[in-house]
């Protein structure tokens, strides 16, 4: 019974993800085998990422590891290697765009697609399963219901990278705000610092604006 | 046909998420007016999950119940009762010092004890230590300084049911079980139910 109360939360954010890509699949008006092509494309950047998580968790506490490597293994990982997960994964996908030429946008609005949502799903089945949940988990789910409909209806009015910069904008700031008004707000069950969220924030903007500025020059 | 279907769930299950919301905002203004604390209602005898006969709340192991009482002494020899700290914010922690897991939650239970207004009672199960001396000498290493419990036959294990080491339970002010935690919590998971507790 324990074990099994262990594995529930590995087991809500796995079908999380795959709610995620099916509803991708469905809604997405790729080709079949395009379709196929991203997907593969976002399940390697997750797994890269939980790759690159362990890799944070561990680095993190390297001198507990080298003594009593269980201690770090047995234990939850914290926010901070949420965030070098963040950054690793930037680099790999920055080193693999200069050796591959990948198609970035593309990658990235299939990776919208499915962690928008992935969140809501998730957010959604801690609303069910918990019965002690605070206001934040509604708020949250307010703004990824917010997200999710813009980018369900504006899809096609939209220039596809200006999309996905703006979505990305504002879910930044809609967190930012959550993290400054409630207790706490986290992704995915991670929680997240003001400092990261302002620093999302000022990229997505940077972003949206080359994205505008690129657009309004050609 | 397909994204119409697709917004009709999502608008479906938002809808449902809104209206819990109001539902909760309602019970909670209620019980905000009907709201009394029950004093010295727990015992280890009761802790069968069968109702109390002069109170309207129920002890057992599960998330609302009223968290069973006992009766153990510190590392300092001091004799502490669990009702001894209603109307704080308690989490009643189960480990021992040969549990990696457990070595890795003390100083976050630590930095949560020293950040927040929350009492932490650590029951060691002294039975399985090698000796008492082992445990003050991981409480000093460690510096812990909130309370450390010996569990000295496992009794507390036992009628909490502990299966796995750590173990946690998180208890309302008001003495009910707010959550139950298999395994090591970290300091955001700490603040994370801290939060939520009343």
């Amino acid at each position: 019974m324990a074990s099994f109360s262990v594995l529930i939360p590995i087991a809500i954010l796995a079908s999380s993800f795959m709610i995620g890509a099916v509803l991708f699949y469905i809604l997405s008006p790729l080709e079949k085998a395009e379709k196929k092509e991203q997907l593969d494309a976002a399940i390697s950047l997750l797994v890269n990422f939980v790759i690159y998580f362990w890799i944070g968790k561990i680095l993190l506490n390297i001198v507990t590891f080298l003594h009593h490597p269980l201690t770090v293994l047995a234990y939850p990982g914290q926010s901070s290697a949420f965030y070098l997960a963040v950054l690793l994964s930037m680099i790999h996908i920055g080193v693999k765009k200069w050796l591959q030429k990948i198609d970035i946008q593309k990658m990235l609005h299939t990776f919208l697609y499915v962690f928008l949502f992935a969140s809501f799903t998730y957010e959604f089945i801690q609303l069910i399963r918990t019965e002690n949940h605070g206001n934040w988990n509604y708020l949250y789910l307010g703004l990824l219901f917010v997200l999710i409909m813009f980018v369900l209806f504006l899809e096609k009015h939209i220039n596809k990278q200006t999309l996905i910069y703006s979505v990305f904008t504002c879910w930044s700031f809609g967190q930012l705000l959550l993290s400054i008004w409630m207790p706490y707000t986290t992704v995915f069950g991670y929680m997240m610092a003001p400092w990261f969220l302002s620093l999302l924030f000022i990229i997505g903007v940077v972003l949206l604006f080359i994205s505008l500025r690129n657009r309004a020059s050609s | 046909m397909r994204k119409a279907l697709v917004v009709i769930v999502i608008v479906g299950m938002f809808a449902w998420a809104v209206y819990d919301f109001a539902i909760k905002s309602d019970e909670s203004a209620d019980s905000d007016r009907d709201y009394t604390v029950e004093e010295g209602v727990s015992t280890a005898a009761d802790s069968t999950g069968e109702d109390d006969g002069d109170t309207t709340e129920k002890v057992g192991l599960e998330i609302g119940n009223v968290a069973p009482d006992f009766e153990l002494n510190t590392l300092e020899g001091e004799t502490v009762n669990l009702s001894d700290y209603r109307g704080e914010k308690v989490m009643l922690n189960f480990w021992a010092t040969w549990c990696p897991p457990c070595r890795a939650e003390v100083p976050d239970m630590q930095r949560f004890f020293e950040d927040k207004d929350v009492t932490i009672l650590a029951v060691n199960l002294t039975s399985t230590e090698s000796s008492e001396k082992v445990v003050t000498d991981f409480v000093e290493d460690y510096g812990m300084t909130f309370d450390v419990l010996l569990d000295e036959n496992t009794q507390v294990a036992s009628q909490y049911q502990i299966q796995p080491i750590p173990t946690s339970f998180l208890i309302n002010s008001d003495g009910t079980i707010h959550n139950k935690a298999f395994g090591a919590l970290n300091y955001e998971m700490m603040i994370q139910e801290y939060e939520k507790m009343h």
